[in-house]
């Protein structure tokens, strides 16, 4: 009770000084979110302006006798004529550890009801991203859980690698499946002791997306367990575009703080296409001129200046990463689109799903003749290299002659048998949502393959074969799992090993 | 009314002409006034709209009003005066007016630039401060 | 007696012996010929498949033992590796309950902790409420006596300082 006196007295004292000078305005014109202010003649760009009760805007046109300012919050309270403060302020969000486990909105404040954040560094929402010598290249993996990506397509901490595809195809589960591989890593990390391993957090920020979808991510993550290694940033359906415009910037600046503390940490930005849409709405309310599509002329620069925020940053200048993984929903499958082509040329690869491949069952329905990680196998577990090395070769094939197959031609054996391995190995590609497998368990069961042990088992059968085969090494081997985790190289003592393992699973297998 | 960009040009080109060493000169303005309505064009109210907003922007940006409980002391009003000449240029007018909701001090605004010293300028920051 | 009254005798005639003798020797040669050789192979033949039965049978029994001590010798592994099995089944199901015991005491002490923080959370917010109102009632009170209290003093002393502010 004391402390609480002592607060209340020691704020009335600062009281007593009153405040310098300040630059007013009043709202000329208010509506769709902007608001056109006559006066604030100090106002900078990107400046926070007070609106009073407890509203700030955020400055975005400087024109010659007054300045047009977009309302983050409540601006059904404000009326023509109303007094406006600048701040001197740019629009900080609150970052650090205390965020984690916690859902916020763009301003940094919480919305899941579990009390304020407590936070006292704050970083600005725009940064100007890492030049090119702080920057480090990439060569550690980030273990998505996915065989499909983390054989093929390997994501390494620091890339930016974009996930696109049409509506329903599976963008955000693959994003969800990393988020809880992280978690289940950094858990495993933490149990056993393990100072040398990195942990990584996670961000996920839904632009624009209904509030039911947001809801029903919280819960899967909250049922994994990856909360407490997790940050959502949310501005739903419902929140103004001036929000829906700000908020990758918000968990941006989050993420940059952990890259900037020697830590790692991925960022999952859902989607920007909602958020192009978003900040045409916003440019063509402030009367900038619209160009192709209607998007305004600076709609690559939007993305170009949020994505290459992530990086990874030498020792001397924070020895942290911060991946990112864009979600791009195309229409109709046409990612010759105009923010699309645009995202595509700014990351460093693309994980493309396909509509049909979904329809298949084949989930996730990652095309692997389409998409590429231009990081590749620099950011793959040795042993992984080892085993999945020909497998992106073997697909392609694979998909060539399935062309002639389809045509029911006889066959001469050596054909008949890349495509019998083909489709094994697609069949084994397959994987159900929220279950990442470890990338230890997806070096057993790939080296499997392609050592032919699943060439005799019937293809309708051969993921009955694979999860059998993997609750085989996660039940009765987990210390040949420990070893080659451990040594990340598969030596032929462990292949060796693998073999005595792998017959005698087939031999008991019916 | 909505006036179009090529009102707002005309406009602003007609209150450049107005201006003499950067001040406002009252001739001149009732001269282009004139000029304008006799003219006769159809933009002719956008054009005069705009140039009074302008004009008004122009008049708050040299006038001081200074807000006050009690009628300030002869002194304090002259050094204020000063203050203010020194800072804006000497052509600022000064008004005074009177408004009791501050209680106490003076509050000095000139164009978008506020000098709040009264007392209930402290008393809402240390409001929102709890 | 002489020779060829001994002959006489008996009736043997040199001619018909002879011719005898000749007629006896085709007949034995045809005989032989179609008759012995081939009974006799097959007599052969019969002999050497008697053997070969024989020897068949020796091999098969020894096989039989053969495969009757590789019997005797995968039962016991099989028996072996049975124990193996339930040996390690026993121990996954020792660790899985290990697991699952940690995994309540966990959450057990989670929602414990859970507790605590909604309590924490809850006095908090009091607090800040109340701080809010505290501050709130300090300006209100303020604002209805300070207008009364202050002198003319005063009131040239916060003029002077805006003065002040404005001329810096």
């Amino acid at each position: 009770m004391s402390n609480l006196l002592m607060e209340i007295e020691a704020q009335i004292a600062g009281a007593r000084t009153a405040a310098a000078r300040q630059n007013v305005g009043s709202i000329r014109e208010l509506g769709d979110g902007v608001a056109k202010i006559e006066g604030l003649t100090d106002a900078m760009l990107n400046e926070m302006i007070d609106l009073g009760d407890g509203v700030t805007g955020l400055v975005l046109n400087l024109e010659e006798t007054e300045v047009g300012v977009i309302i983050l919050g409540d601006y059904t309270q404000l009326k023509e004529g109303d007094e406006a403060r600048t701040t001197g302020k740019l629009l900080q969000v609150p970052v650090g550890k205390s965020l984690l486990g916690r859902v916020v909105n763009v301003l940094g404040q919480p919305l899941d009801g579990k009390g304020p954040i407590k936070s006292d560094i704050s970083y600005p929402v725009e940064k100007i991203a890492p030049g090119i010598m702080r920057r480090r290249s990439v060569d550690q993996p980030v273990q998505t859980g996915i065989m499909a990506i983390d054989a093929m397509i390997p994501i390494g901490r620091g890339q930016r690698e974009l996930i696109i595809g049409d509506r329903a195809t599976g963008k955000t589960t693959i994003c969800i499946d990393t988020i809880i591989s992280q978690a289940e890593l950094n858990k495993a990390a933490e149990a056993a002791g393990d100072s040398s391993y990195r942990p990584l957090y996670c961000i996920y920020v839904a632009i624009g997306q209904k509030q039911s979808t947001v809801a029903r991510v919280i819960a899967v993550l909250e049922e994994a367990g990856a909360m407490p290694y997790s940050i959502i940033v949310s501005s739903a359906a419902s929140d103004s575009a001036a929000n829906q415009y700000l908020v990758p910037f918000a968990g941006a600046a989050m993420g940059e703080w952990f890259m900037d503390n020697g830590m790692d940490a991925l960022i999952v930005y859902d989607d920007l296409s909602k958020h192009a849409v978003a900040y045409r709405q916003v440019s063509l309310v402030l009367k900038r001129p619209s160009g192709r599509e209607a998007y305004p002329g600076d709609v690559f620069y939007l993305h170009s200046r949020l994505l290459e925020r992530a990086a990874r940053v030498g020792e001397k200048y924070g020895n942290g990463s911060l991946t990112a993984l864009p979600i791009i929903e195309t229409q109709a499958g046409d990612v010759s689109a105009y923010v699309p082509t645009n995202v595509i040329s700014i990351t460093d690869g693309q994980i493309y799903l396909e509509t049909d491949l979904f329809y298949q069952g084949v989930r996730p329905a990652i095309s692997v003749g389409l998409s590429v990680s231009r990081v590749g196998s620099a950011a793959q577990l040795k042993a992984m290299k080892q085993v999945a090395g020909q497998l992106k070769g073997e697909l392609a094939q694979f998909r060539e002659l399935a062309a002639f197959a389809q045509f029911g031609s006889d066959l001469d054996a050596k054909t008949q048998a890349q495509i019998d391995r083909g489709k094994r190995i697609m069949e084994i590609f397959k994987q159900t949502q929220y279950r990442p497998i470890p990338v230890e368990v997806q070096v057993a069961v790939i080296w499997a393959v392609q050592n032919g042990y699943v060439d005799r088992v019937p293809v309708p059968r051969v993921r009955a074969f694979q999860s059998t085969f993997m609750d085989f090494l996660v039940t009765r081997h987990v210390e040949l799992l420990a070893t080659i985790k451990r040594e990340h190289t598969l030596s032929d003592a462990l292949k060796a090993e693998l073999k005595t393992v792998a017959d005698a699973f087939t031999q008991t297998w019916t | 009314m909505k006036v179009n960009k090529r009102a707002k040009r005309d406009a602003k080109q007609l209150f450049h002409l107005c201006l003499v060493n950067r001040l406002l000169a009252e001739n001149r303005v009732r001269h282009v006034v004139q000029r304008v309505v006799t003219a006769g064009r159809r933009d002719g109210p956008a054009i005069l709209s705009h140039f009074r907003r302008l004009l008004r922007l122009d008049r708050a940006r040299h006038t001081a009003i200074i807000e006050s409980v009690t009628v300030v002391p002869a002194d304090v009003q002259a050094a204020i005066e000063a203050g203010l000449m020194r800072r804006y240029g000497p052509h600022v007018t000064t008004t005074f007016a009177y408004r009791p909701a501050l209680i106490a001090g003076v509050r000095i605004q000139v164009g978008s630039d506020v000098y709040d010293g009264s007392v209930q300028a402290r008393l809402t920051a240390l409001e929102k401060s709890f | 007696m002489r020779p060829e009254g001994i002959l006489a005798t008996f009736g043997v005639d040199w001619s018909h012996l002879l011719a005898q003798v000749v007629s006896f020797g085709i007949v034995c040669v045809i005989l032989y010929r179609f008759a012995y050789r081939p009974v006799l192979t097959m007599l052969d033949v019969r002999r050497q498949q008697i053997a070969l039965g024989l020897a068949n049978a020796e091999q098969i029994k020894a096989e039989l033992a053969r495969t009757e001590a590789q019997r005797q010798d995968v039962m016991v592994q099989a028996n072996a590796q049975a124990n193996i099995l339930i040996e390690e089944a026993r121990a996954a199901a020792a660790r899985v309950r290990e697991q699952q015991t940690q995994k309540a005491i966990a959450a057990a002490e989670q929602i414990t902790i859970n507790a605590r923080e909604a309590a924490a959370r809850e006095h908090d917010r009091m607090l800040a409420e109340l701080k809010r109102e505290v501050g709130r009632l300090v300006v209100q009170a303020t604002t209805a006596v300070t207008g009364k209290i202050l002198t003319s003093e005063d009131q040239r002393r916060l003029a002077e300082e805006t003065a002040r502010r404005v001329a810096a």
